[in-house]
């Protein structure tokens, strides 16, 4: 009797133990599972801004040290009291001294590689999509693949042999490619969407034609600096990349500080622009706190303090002639005043606060063996490109143009001069460039070869990171322009390609270093 | 189908079942009686006031100046009766019918027959197999105390409890038998009365009984899935006996700053200067001395009141209590009040086989805490600037200048306020089907909820960057818990020598999180601070955000428990928990565990052997689960805004993938091996035990590293590696002196822990070193000072080692890889911040009416990065700010950097606590029970070659929930607030 009870007791209990009682499904709340998202053409696009928005961290501080620290642009000395030596990544950047540790050289990787992986992602996602029209779906699916083969082509020409991984569905542990398969790879790719692409009205921010053709101008452009091939004549194809784009309805903004002002989403020269918004909280233009000193907010009338970081190579900020009014428009040079009081600013080292052009390493104070030490807090011009307003705060609202019409003039005329062209319908196009800078045409040329487009490139895009790759392709890589200095640095070809991460490798290791630089292993 | 055949033969047996209560109930046909006896100890001298009750009641009597007793039971056959005394092992004694019995206590430094609550139940030390320390409330450190980790610091081999710094808001952090995961370790899990995952901060220390701690895994893997940190279960007090009582303990501290940076003073900072060659005209012109750190400081007074009352019958019993604590810390700015609400009803009926329990619990917690960054601006403010200026208002001068501002400034005029409210209600009941078989329910219901205001003036140096800021933010926690144990037990044969006792359980746990956070900035009108958003000019896309997530946790689990005598005892457990965070295919997991332990002193062979009056042998193994690092949806492919994208003229928000979805992700595992020696020699006056483990962590949850692409983000959650502790642990408690009138007992531990990481790759992850720690110094953006690394503990420094500063005044650093420059190649291991041994020794006496006691506790063997020398023990910023004095101050001639000069040996002694008390003689006073009064002193001293602020640094600095939290352990940070030392003053009464 007792034991009957007994069983029929376990019985009900084990009434406890049906499936309700064994439901482990999560309910999910505030995130949206993959299966049911993608399915309204607000969400498709949605996820398109995603990839445009990878193009956000293209101008930020690893890619301004890789592309015009490693080049003779810009640099980050180290500061009075330490600021900026931060593992001596800055050094080894302005003195070609980097390794696989170098921290804005990883992280310039990971950031590239990842953007990368979420414009795989949103492909597959639109690709699978039956929501859209056919043209319409073509048109977003190469709007990604444009923005991808842009991520590409950086991670190309930093670093040459790189994975080539376009399957998101694809999870093989990828390989370096050699540089002329992923180059090969990015002409065809880019000539394939070229003509699939918005067109320029109406599409600001977007990935149009114009931009697909001025990549196309880059890749022809740099073909022989990077020692790749191409078929038939890479600077004929420049001329007609080119061509193509000044056929858009492009115009050189007759301002050149129209082309930086806050509201520069209204300049007819941007091709590819990243759009940046000051009210927003993430990916977020920071220009201001990388370059100017803590205390040059006053100047503008603004709370933010920035970090004191970026300056110019000495000499390069020597090379604007006095009347050259882009000298002003892109540095912040001379003492600062604080408008209040009149009075100039004076540090926390008991300086007047003055950007000089020199920068003067302290003796003493150099470190780790090397010539490169520190320097006073206030030295080197800063940037003033796209000036910056009282109500700044964490971010800007200046967007930057990875491309626009000026690039796509001087590069016609190098190629017009590479091609063994005549010098006379090069400085045409110079010109064009330089009468729109100076306001009239007593600065113009009666005709250029390759020293004037060069310098003329330096004097228009100061900040905008073109430096390394211009550097290269003049065959000035090795000589930075902080002569002063007496850093000089390290020479050798390989260094032309950044060495490959050490942390990329670690989480790849079929990743193989790239010639010259120590292996793995 | 299964499950209705189930219900249908349930149905039909109900009326079977039915019957079978009401039979049961009548069929208990007990012979009550009274019962008379006497209780003599060892020497054979009555025990006055020895506590007899009937085991399983609250039925009790207490013994008389001749140690007779007379007592009521209502089973002369069946019940047994429980005789306890302070300094003597407790005795069962069953009656087996007799009325008149004769029973002898023996002495000993720790009661043997005393129960200690192991999970799901309850076991005398002498029966318990597994790795279990208890700590009860005479143990407990003495002074002021915010919870329960405040009362065992110390006082446990194994576990380790660090409060690193002054911040009264600040919790402890703990660690059971070392770091056993990377991922979040959140220490052991807390059990309150029965109640898994619980918040200490919810149990006032008044209310504290006793206080399990679950060392190895054959004791914890009953606790499965979030047992692999060990587990510490809190016993609160219970009504008692027939009487009723009330109890006010009260006390007031007074905390004044231990110790605070050595900075220069205005007369040596114009002299550093003076000798450095620096014109610092433009800044001395304010006629000012200040000390800094000075100013952010005071006495705090704090006061604790806890009043209770209790009380019961035969038939019910009950215990209320409030608490309220009033904690001001030695910050200008800092500060905590709470109020501790607790009830507990326990009624019994039918015959006393329907046990019903009803408890309730609230506290209310209001906070101020302190803001870091004021640390860092007293480190760098030069002596010679004012806090105010002439006409009273705020020296605002160098608020701009970077980390440099007013920090009283920032003090005074802004606020970081929390409050929380955590409330629960539980209720047990429990039947007696039959004698020994015990079914039970427990439904459990918790809401905790936060809600935080932080507001920067925009005059401020923090408020200033963008002109005021407000914040508001809360989030609640809700959680239902549901378990259902049978229990049954039963003894038989011989003198009921053979015991059985088995469990079977299911619980069903659900947990949903909810939060939300606005922020403005930019006011214009300032005097409303926080409390109206709507004044600040910008708001900012992603600064108002909210969100919600849940989680569910199902297990069945089951104990069988046999011993023979107290000679041989084995008990097995097993678990199966299902948690909805993981992968569709791995929500379960096995927990098993095994313990058996030989009795060696009950022995026939050892029944001469007179200086050996116990001696326990036990051996354990289990299998514990870890889950705490894992926020729920880490499985599953998931889209969620991200940013905003221009379109048109217009700014949307864009939508991403959330985070890499790993569908395979499943329990990490924990075993452990555990051996231990209990021995109680010399009639009972050396008590003590021995113990070794090896607790291996397997498939190890964490963010690693993966390639992009083929990923999209450059971590996933996963289960990779592995990790290693062994370590060897020592009790002893002796009582030195034990005569009529004075008692002095000595307790020492020592625990040696080893941890290695064992493995970070598997055949889909890669890693062998992960770099993590950022001491942040000015130059040092991103510079790390650990590694995480196989065959390396976690808290391995690896940095520039650093062999000295030259005659020039540079770092001497060693070029490791020989290539002639110093670069981050050359970086290196730097010993690690886990110590060798941690200490314990705790002594108490008393004479007469006086008791006293003193603790020390300590490490040795482990290192701690002084990072304020690092950062401000250089001249190169002096001339606007400040330095520290140290030897090196004036001849270095190079800007600091991270190495490992400033990697000191922490090894440490503090003086923890001592107190003094006296009871006063109440025997002539009808209406009170009990009075006594105390002082007592935290934090003495510190014997310690560290030359920083405090060898006891924080194992992780920031907030628990960062996925890297304790992997950089043994960082004196610059934000860090000093410690307090506390004088208090205390009552205990009790009517």
């Amino acid at each position: 009797m007792k034991k009957k009870s007994f069983i029929a007791f376990l019985l009900g209990a084990s009434l406890l133990f049906t499936p309700a009682c064994t439901n482990l499904d999560e309910d999910i709340y505030d995130k949206l599972p993959a299966q049911s998202f993608g399915n309204t053409e607000i969400e498709i696009n949605a996820l398109l801004g995603t990839v445009y928005n990878t193009l956000k961290n293209y101008f930020n501080a690893n890619y301004t040290a890789l592309d015009d620290m490693g080049g003779s642009m810009s640099m980050k000395p180290t500061r009075k009291g330490g600021d900026w030596y931060d593992g001596g990544q800055y050094r080894e950047m302005y003195m070609h001294d980097y390794t696989a540790q170098t921290s804005c050289i990883r992280g310039a990787w990971s950031t590239a590689s990842s953007n990368i992986g979420k414009c795989n992602a949103t492909y597959q996602v639109i690709e699978a999509s039956e929501l859209l029209s056919e043209a319409d779906k073509a048109m977003k699916l190469a709007e990604i693949r444009g923005v991808r083969a842009f991520w590409i082509y950086k991670m190309m020409d930093y670093w040459g042999n790189v994975p080539l991984v376009t399957d998101y569905s694809d999870k093989e542990l990828p390989t370096n490619k050699p540089r002329q398969e992923v180059y090969s790879w990015l002409l065809s790719e880019v000539k394939d969407i070229a003509d699939k692409l918005p067109a320029r009205e109406g599409n600001y921010g977007k990935f149009t034609q114009g931009a697909a053709y001025s990549l196309l101008a880059v890749l022809y452009l740099n073909a022989e600096a990077w020692g790749v091939t191409c078929d038939g004549n890479a600077y004929q194809q420049v001329i007609s990349a080119c061509d193509k784009v000044l056929g858009m309805g492009y115009i050189l903004e007759p301002h050149w500080p129209d082309n930086f002002s806050i509201d520069n989403e209204n300049s007819q020269e941007a091709i590819l622009a990243a759009v940046y918004d000051e009210a927003d909280t993430s990916n977020t233009n920071q220009l201001h706190f990388n370059t100017l000193h803590y205390k040059d907010n006053i100047v503008f009338g603004a709370s933010f303090s920035a970090w004191n970081g970026m300056c110019a190579q000495p000499d390069y900020a020597k090379l604007y002639s006095d009347d050259d009014p882009r000298f002003d428009w892109s540095f912040m040079h001379g003492i600062s005043y604080d408008p209040a009081t009149g009075e100039p600013i004076i540090t926390a080292h008991n300086f007047v606060l003055d950007h000089t052009i020199d920068v003067t390493i302290l003796p003493g104070t150099e470190r780790d063996g090397t010539p490169w030490g520190d320097v006073n807090q206030h030295d080197g011009v800063r940037t003033l490109k796209w000036p910056y307003t009282s109500s700044m705060t964490s971010a800007m609202g200046h967007d930057f143009h990875i491309f626009r019409l000026a690039e796509i003039y001087l590069m016609k005329a190098e190629a017009i001069i590479r091609s063994g062209g005549s010098g006379a319908e090069a400085a045409a196009l110079v010109n064009a460039v330089r009468s729109r800078a100076f306001g009239d045409t007593d600065h113009n040329y009666a005709t250029v070869g390759l020293d004037e487009i060069q310098l003329e490139r330096r004097l228009e895009f100061a900040w905008e990171l073109k430096s390394r790759q211009d550097d290269i392709r003049f065959g000035c890589f090795e000589t930075g322009m902080w002569s002063a200095s007496n850093c000089p640095r390290k020479t050798g070809e390989h260094l032309k390609l950044y060495p490959v991460s050490f942390t990329a490798w670690q989480t790849n290791p079929n990743l193989v270093q790239n010639p010259g630089y120590p292996s793995f292993n | 189908m299964k499950t209705k055949d189930l219900f249908n033969s349930f149905l039909h047996r109900k009326v079977l079942v039915l019957s079978a209560f009401f039979l049961m109930c009548t069929m208990a046909f007990a012979q009550q009686g009274t019962v008379t006896g006497k209780v003599i100890d060892d020497l054979g001298e009555p025990v006055i006031g020895a506590n007899v009750i009937v085991k399983g009641t609250t039925t009790g009597v207490i013994t008389d100046v001749d140690g007779n007793f007379s007592l009521t039971v209502k089973d002369l056959k069946k019940d047994v009766i429980t005789v306890s005394f302070v300094g003597y092992n407790t005795v069962d004694e069953p009656l087996r019918g007799r009325t008149k019995v004769g029973i002898k206590l023996e002495s000993s430094v720790i009661n043997l027959g005393e129960v200690v609550a192991i999970g799901y139940g309850t076991q005398t030390r002498r029966q318990i197999t597994g790795s279990v320390a208890n700590v009860s409330e005479e143990e407990f450190n003495k002074g002021l105390t915010r919870d329960a980790s405040d009362l065992l610091q110390g006082k446990v081999a194994g576990l380790t409890i660090t409060s690193g710094s002054g911040d009264v808001t600040r919790g402890s952090q703990i660690r059971l038998r070392g770091t056993s995961t990377l991922q979040n370790d959140q220490g052991p899990m807390i059990v309150i009365d029965g109640v898994p995952g619980g918040d200490m901060s919810t149990v006032a220390p008044d209310d504290i009984e006793a206080i399990s701690v679950l060392k190895d895994a054959s004791s914890a893997a009953i606790y499965g899935s979030r047992a692999a940190g060990g587990v510490i279960l809190i016993t609160t007090k219970r009504g008692s006996g027939s009487k009723t009582q009330v109890s006010y303990n009260g006390y007031v501290t007074a905390d004044v700053v231990a110790n605070k940076p050595d900075m220069l003073n205005a007369e040596e900072w114009r002299d550093a200067n003076r000798q450095l060659g620096n014109d610092v005209s433009v800044f001395d012109q304010y006629n000012a001395d200040t000390d800094w750190f000075g100013e952010m400081m005071r006495t705090g007074i704090s006061q604790s009141h806890s009043l209770s009352l209790s009380g019961g019958s035969s038939k019910s019993n009950y215990r209320a209590s409030y608490t309220f604590l009033d904690r001001n810390g030695i910050a200008r700015d800092n500060s905590m009040t709470r109020h501790n609400f607790r009830f507990q009803f326990q009624q019994r009926a039918i015959n006393d086989r329907l046990r019903i329990s009803l408890t309730g619990s609230a506290s209310l917690t209001d906070m101020d805490m302190p803001n870091g960054t004021n640390y860092i601006l007293a480190y760098n403010m030069a002596p010679i600037l004012p806090v105010k200026n002439p006409d009273g208002t705020w020296m605002t001068a160098f608020n701009a200048e970077y980390d440099q501002g007013n920090p009283i400034q920032n003090q005074e005029l802004n606020y970081r306020r929390r409050s929380n409210n955590y409330f629960y209600g539980q209720g047990d009941v429990q039947f007696e089907i039959i004698d020994g078989l015990v079914a039970k329910v427990s439904l459990y219901k918790s809401r905790s909820s936060s809600d935080y205001s932080r507001w920067d003036d925009p005059t401020t140096s923090i408020g200033l960057g963008n002109n005021g800021l407000a914040q508001r933010s809360s989030n609640t926690s809700n959680r239902e818990l549901m378990e259902w144990t049978l229990d049954y037990n039963k003894s038989f044969g011989a003198d009921e020598m053979h015991k059985i006792n088995g469990l079977i359980g299911y619980s069903w746990e659900n947990n949903e999180f909810a939060s939300q956070y606005a922020q403005v900035t930019n006011f214009a009108v300032t005097s409303m601070g926080a409390d109206n958003l709507q004044t600040g000019n910008t708001l900012k896309i992603g600064n108002v955000t909210s969100g919600r997530n849940a989680y569910k946790l199902i297990s069945m689990f089951a104990r069988a428990n046999y011993s023979y005598g107290e000679r041989y005892m084995v008990t097995a457990t097993v678990r199966r928990d299902g948690s909805s965070k993981f992968g569709a295919e791995h929500k379960w997991g096995i927990f098993p565990s095994v313990s058996a332990a030989w009795g060696i002193s009950q022995e026939a062979f050892m029944e001469n052997v007179d200086w050996v009056s116990d001696l326990k042998l036990r051996a354990g193994w289990g299998v514990t689960g870890n889950q705490d690092g894992l926020t729920p949806y880490k499985s599953l492919e998931l889209y969620q805004s991200s940013g905003t994208y221009f379109s048109n003229g217009a700014f949307l928000t864009a939508f991403a993938i959330s985070q890499n979805a790993n569908p395979n992700l499943k329990w990490e595992e924990t075993s452990m091996f555990n051996i231990g020696l209990d021995f109680q020699l010399f009639k009972g006056r050396l008590n003590g035990t021995v113990e070794w483990y090896s607790k291996q962590t397997k498939d190890m949850l964490y963010n690693y590293s993966v390639p992009t692409p083929t990923y999209v983000y450059g971590t996933i959650a996963a289960n990779v590696g592995d990790m290693s502790n062994k370590g060897i642990e020592l009790a002893l408690n002796f009582d030195a002196i034990r005569t009529k009138n004075f008692r002095w007992t000595t307790s020492l531990n020592l625990a040696h822990n080893k941890n290695e990481i064992t493995k970070l790759s598997n055949e889909l992850y890669s890693t062998d070193r992960v770099y993590v720690g950022d001491p942040w110094i000015r130059g040092a953006s991103g510079v790390t000072s650990h590694v995480v690394e196989e065959g390396c503990p976690v808290g391995q420094f690896f940095m520039l080692k650093c062999n000295g500063i030259d005659a020039n005044g540079k770092y001497i650093i060693e070029d490791v890889n020989g290539d002639g420059q110093i670069t981050d190649d050359d970086r290196t291991y730097c010993g690690d911040a886990q110590p060798d041994l941690t200490f314990g020794w705790n002594n108490t006496f008393s004479w007469k009416n006086w008791d006293a006691s003193f603790f020390i506790r300590g490490t040795i063997g482990n290192k701690v990065l002084n990072n304020p020398v690092a950062a401000y023990g250089n001249n190169t910023y002096i001339s606007g700010t400040n330095a520290m004095k140290n030897d090196m101050l004036l001849k270095m001639s190079e800007s600091s950097r991270v190495c490992s000069y400033y990697v000191e040996d922490a090894s440490f002694a503090r003086l923890d606590n001592m107190s003094l008390g006296y009871t006063f003689n109440t025997k002539n006073i009808g209406w009170l029970t009990k009075a006594r009064v105390y002082v007592a002193a935290q934090n003495l001293f510190v014997i310690t070659g560290y030359k920083g602020l405090d060898p006891e640094v924080e194992i992780f600095r920031g907030e628990a929930s960062d996925s890297n939290a304790g992997l950089d352990p043994g960082i004196e940070p610059r934000n860090y607030m000093p410690k307090a030392r506390s004088f208090t003053f205390g009552v205990n009464l009790t009517f």
